[in-house]
């Protein structure tokens, strides 16, 4: 988890709250609950995949408003763990295909997350359904009367990608105080994620989060890593 | 479907006095702690289970899960109640399946809210899988569980039977599966095509609302699925339908060991077990070019 001074903390999150706040509101044309920021921009392509990676209402492994938001929120600190908390004596590259400190390139890397790479110009892409399923659940955002859990979830998601881009992550990881699983000692954290059907197993050093220790969110199963000897 | 009798779990000394009562009322259901809610009685349904056993058996099992199967065992599912937080006025219904034989487990859910933005009702006519996964060798008994026994043989027979048992969409369903699966492909509902498409439509679970398609042109697998029964017309406007789409030359590996911790790729077992579905079992969808 990210440490800060109380102040800096305070601060933090009377922004986030205020830039939710903003994208919650209608428009003064009454126009849109909820935009997301656009795709060139590290938290627009952030929030879209946790957009992307979590189930909203009427998707075949949606559960409520806040398990879709743990999930983003745990999805989230799968790239950070993989990004600042490697445990040793694993790499980086060999928990998350790359080297870097770029959360950026840490979705993008090659073979890792799915629908999402760059495009031949270098730049962040990913392919057309995940932009046409975002485009869809904006447009059932601003649909209705008021703001639902489409528009809070999205503004959730983009919530938590400006926190992470500007500064840190707010709320804690869940993962992070594991250390055993079915007897096995593991890291803690998680550093990967896939979706629960289909009996995945991420193969490696992986170890599956069960479900006693919170490890299904949204439709994903979570996993941890084996604790390696030096 | 024949209904098929079945064992139940009691002590011996009353074995033959309840034998006798369970056909004479409703099957008595063996387990679940006093202050348990008691899972969904269709849950607990014999027929219910056997298409459970049927969708895994078509979806998710292969020869090393079935051959450590003794002949002479009773078949135990363990049955209980999920009672996650449900968002204000969701009456959604959860429960897990576990069986211990298969060393595998299902969550399934029965939708029932509403989509408040557009006043459209997500709803399951019954129980859906919506999770599988394998549990641990040493994982036999599920606390606060009820138990349903059938046999072995009687399962695998039925299995057996129905392997090629197989339900498609009606004319009415098969034209919105149509235009979802153009819209995925990037092609207008009714643009003339270029060259000639073939896919094959998997068959429909009872028991799952998920549809697969295989594009043999493009060579990629595609899964809706949905929360709402893909048997309603209504989902295949595309605003309750998600999407997954595979490519089965590029994103497949023997074993996830090749590639760890990435959710790109799925294994050739998964991918494999897709196809015969689809081409095997499914059906056949040919589309000409424009010019013939």
């Amino acid at each position: 988890m990210c440490r800060r001074s109380g102040l800096l903390s305070g601060v933090r999150w009377f922004c986030g709250l205020l830039t939710a706040t903003v994208l919650l509101a209608k428009s003064s044309d009454g126009a849109e609950f909820v935009r997301l920021e656009p795709l060139s921009t590290p938290e627009g392509y952030l929030a879209r995949l946790l957009i992307n990676e979590n189930s909203f209402p009427g998707e075949r492994r949606f559960v409520s408003l806040e398990d879709t938001k743990r999930g983003m929120l745990s999805v989230l600190w799968v790239l950070e763990a993989r990004r600042r908390h490697v445990p040793p004596p694993y790499t980086q590259r060999s928990v998350a295909g790359v080297r870097s400190e770029d959360i950026i390139a840490l979705i993008t890397a090659p073979n890792q997350c799915e629908g999402f790479h760059r495009d031949v110009s270098g730049r962040p892409a990913y392919v057309p359904r995940v932009e046409r399923r975002v485009v869809n659940l904006c447009r059932i955002a601003n649909s209705g009367e008021k703001p639902g859990r489409f528009a809070a979830l999205l503004a959730y998601a983009q919530g938590l990608a400006q926190a992470q881009i500007r500064g840190g992550i707010e709320e804690a990881d869940r993962f992070a105080g594991l250390k055993v699983v079915n007897g096995m000692p593991v890291t803690g954290r998680a550093y990967s994620w896939m979706t629960d059907m289909d009996v995945y197993h991420p193969g490696g050093s992986f170890v599956s989060i069960p479900d006693p220790d919170g490890g299904t969110l949204s439709g994903n199963r979570f996993f941890t890593l084996k604790v390696k000897s030096r | 479907m024949k209904k098929r009798p079945f064992q139940l779990y009691l002590p011996r000394t009353a074995a033959a006095l309840t034998f006798c009562l369970a056909w004479l009322v409703t099957p008595a259901i063996h387990g679940g702690a006093p202050n348990t809610p008691s899972p969904p009685a269709a849950v607990l349904d014999k027929h219910y289970l056997y298409e459970i056993v049927r969708h895994l058996y078509r979806w998710h099992l292969d020869e090393r899960d079935l051959e450590t199967v003794p002949e002479s065992s009773r078949f135990l599912f363990q049955i209980r109640r999920l009672m996650p937080t449900l968002d204000p006025g969701d009456a959604s219904e959860f429960a897990e399946i576990s069986m211990p034989l298969l060393r595998m487990k299902v969550v399934v859910k029965r939708s029932d809210y509403i989509i408040e933005e557009t006043g459209d009702q997500v709803r399951s006519e019954g129980y859906r899988i919506i999770r599988v996964e394998k549990t641990e060798p040493s994982v036999t008994a599920v606390p606060d569980a009820v138990q349903v026994v059938t046999d072995v043989a009687d399962l695998r027979e039925y299995l057996f039977r129905t392997r090629a048992q197989v339900e498609f969409p009606d004319e009415r369903l098969s034209e919105r599966l149509r235009l979802a699966v153009r819209r995925e492909l990037g092609v207008a509902p009714d643009a003339p095509l270029k060259k000639h498409h073939t896919a094959y439509l998997a068959p429909f679970s009872p028991v799952a609302n998920e549809w697969w398609v295989f594009w043999e042109t493009g060579k990629r697998l595609i899964q809706f699925s949905s929360d709402t029964d893909l048997t309603n017309p209504e989902v295949w406007d595309h605003e309750q339908l998600q999407v997954r789409v595979y490519d089965v030359y590029n994103q497949v590996v023997v074993t996830m060991d090749e590639i760890p911790g990435s959710n790109e790729f799925r294994t050739r077992d998964q991918i494999g077990r897709a196809l015969y579905n689809c081409i095997v079992l499914g059906k056949r969808l040919d589309t000409p070019p424009a010019s013939q």
